[in-house]
């Protein structure tokens, strides 16, 4: 009874919040001020623009984007620095961690400059660069403790039955590796999905808003559309959640290896 | 097929002590040879340098009388065999027996013929399509002997191919490694820790110790004829017994008698000498007795059947012409 009670009291913290918004979402407008609506309704969803299904296309684009740059990056780089015999591997790897320690915020204005010497401004691609420096330190890491795991022996045999170090990664190493590869692109895709600063502040043209830029920008002047707000949130939440149940074991067996020697 | 040699080779890592210091050693061609010594002692970095896994700090390598310095492990065409087997576990047998082959640009129909045939010649034809977890530990050495074996290759390595595995199943892959160097007649690098593995195996031992080369030799020579006290303690179970010199009155520097070498005399006698029993060891065949002396314990070989008791008096007396000596530097002495 007392652990029921506990159970309910954490799925209250955490889904409580979900659960709200999903109800706010089918929440006929005129009954807002109520403490329960009496009927539901889709309006909301209804109400959602093109532009906002645009927003979705830009926020998948640039989240698929950002966890195809990391991951090939980072499982490369993470091999050889687990695997091969690099000089300065320990700092890089502090290097990586140093620098998401930066708060985003302090990067900002010098991104801007940069982007737009680059004419990347107010492109999507614009944006996966910078979310890619800031997700390639944790699936370095995570990438790093989990070739690690793998023996050495491995790329030894590799070796010797005529792989190069590069034959060895993809032959031998990349097919072993999808646990962990699946924990970082969901990671590295939760990120870019949610991020909100950097899309806010480097994105101008309206058909490049992502999601979260889009749902902030919802409010105008004189209206806070709290139905459209819920129900986009719940369109952009409900991938993330799906994506994320569907693989939990994965990430959670990619989350701690390397933690314990099997 | 072909001859391996190493010509003053050394490696060092900064910070540490030279892993080898210049060793110097012939493998003829179709030679089984063991690298032997304690851990530490080189005998897993000279493997690792004959494959080209590693580059020497200094010295020549030459595989079939080319030198291979700098050459990737493929271009010199060994093979090698791991203690962890290191079987692609996303691969099944028939993957893993493949890949070299795949590596090496072999044709398809050529490689599904050298996989059956090495299959056939290992045993292994009915575990092709299983996956190396589903393989008992003796399976999986198996096929990293195929694996090794599918290409060909001139030479082959081995890096502790059996110290995972048990008692009974070592030695029956040891018979059938030996049966498989009579068949092949090719080159074997062997690398071992297990001095017993290295004597039944070998045409030549070579004993390393710390980077050094001790002794090479067969292993009738290296077990019978140790260079210094650090082989002859290295080989034979029980250990070889070695006391002070002066305990048979022969001068200074010390001396080395085989436990089986020692007779068990139940009263005193020309050049034995007295002690109490203080440990029988009884292994099946014979009992191995310890016996405290004045200067050092002697362990001696006795009948399974012997009566004899710890307390016992006994005297020990090594056999004629058996005694080995060592200087004091630990060198075997001549004559």
């Amino acid at each position: 009874m007392k652990r029921a009670l506990g159970t309910l009291a954490v799925l209250a913290f955490f889904l409580g919040p979900l659960a709200w918004q999903a109800l706010t979402s089918v929440w006929p407008e005129a009954e807002l001020t109520r403490p329960l609506p009496r009927s539901f309704t889709l309006a909301s969803y209804a109400g959602l623009h093109g532009t906002f299904a645009r927003a979705v296309l830009n926020s998948l684009v640039v989240a698929a984007g950002t966890t195809a740059l990391c991951l090939s990056v980072g499982a490369s780089a993470a091999f050889a620095i687990a695997k091969l015999d690099l000089p300065g591997k320990r700092l890089l790897l502090g290097g990586a961690l140093a620098i998401s320690m930066f708060p985003p915020i302090a990067t900002v204005s010098p991104l801007y400059l940069a982007l737009r010497a680059l004419h990347l401004r107010d492109t999507l691609a614009g944006l996966v660069l910078p979310y890619a420096t800031f997700a390639l330190p944790l699936t370095l890491w995570l990438l790093t403790s989990f070739f690690r795991e793998l023996p050495d022996e491995l790329y030894r045999a590799a070796r010797v039955d005529g792989c190069t170090p590069w034959q060895a990664f993809v032959h031998v190493f990349l097919p072993l590796s999808w646990p962990a590869l699946a924990t970082s692109a969901i990671l590295v895709f939760i990120f870019s999905w949610n991020e909100l600063l950097y899309a806010l502040t480097f994105l101008s043209t309206p058909e490049r808003r992502t999601i979260p830029v889009a749902i902030a920008l919802f409010a105008g002047e004189h209206v806070e559309p709290w139905g459209q707000i819920a129900a986009a949130s719940v369109i952009a939440t409900l991938p993330l959640a799906l994506l994320t149940l569907f693989f939990q074991r994965r990430i959670v067996s990619g989350l701690t290896a390397g933690a314990v020697k099997e | 097929m072909a001859t391996v040699s190493l010509e003053r080779l050394r490696k060092s890592h900064p910070g540490a002590p030279d892993a080898l210091r210049e060793v110097t050693l012939e493998i003829a061609d179709g030679e089984f040879l063991s690298l032997v010594g304690p851990s530490g002692c080189g005998k897993s970095t000279t493997l690792n340098l004959i494959a080209g896994l590693d580059e020497p700090t200094s010295g020549t390598i030459r595989i079939g009388g080319r030198e291979v310095n700098g050459l990737s492990p493929s271009e010199r065409d060994v093979a090698m065999v791991f203690q962890s087997y290191a079987l692609y576990p996303h691969k099944d047998v028939r993957g893993n027996l493949a890949f070299p082959l795949q590596m090496g640009r072999v044709s398809r129909a050529e490689i599904e013929r050298r996989v059956a045939e090495t299959a056939a010649l290992l045993g292994i034809e009915q575990l092709l399509s299983r996956r190396p977890r589903e393989l008992s530990g003796g399976q999986r050495q198996r096929v990293a002997l195929g694996r090794a074996l599918v290409r060909k290759p001139r030479v082959f390595l081995f890096d502790e191919p059996l110290s995972n595995l048990d008692a009974a199943l070592r030695s029956q892959l040891r018979g059938e490694l030996k049966r498989l160097h009579a068949t092949l007649r090719a080159t074997f690098v062997y690398v071992t820790h297990d001095q017993a593995e290295a004597m039944t195996l070998s045409d030549r031992i070579a004993v390393l110790r710390e980077g050094s080369l001790q002794q090479v030799g067969p292993p009738r020579e290296i077990y019978e004829r140790p260079a210094n006290r650090f082989v002859a303690e290295f080989f034979g179970t029980p250990r070889i017994n070695v006391l002070p010199a002066r305990a048979f009155g022969l001068g200074d520097g010390e001396v080395g008698i085989r436990p089986e070498k020692v007779e068990l005399l139940a009263g005193p006698a020309q050049g034995a000498l007295e002690g109490t029993v203080e440990l029988c060891e009884l292994t099946g065949a014979e009992t191995w007795v310890t016996v405290r002396t004045s200067s050092a314990s002697v362990v001696a070989r006795g009948a399974a059947e012997l009566a004899i008791a710890p307390g016992d008096r006994v005297w020990v007396r090594p056999l004629q012409g058996r005694i080995l000596r060592f200087d004091a530097s630990g060198a075997a002495q001549n004559g």
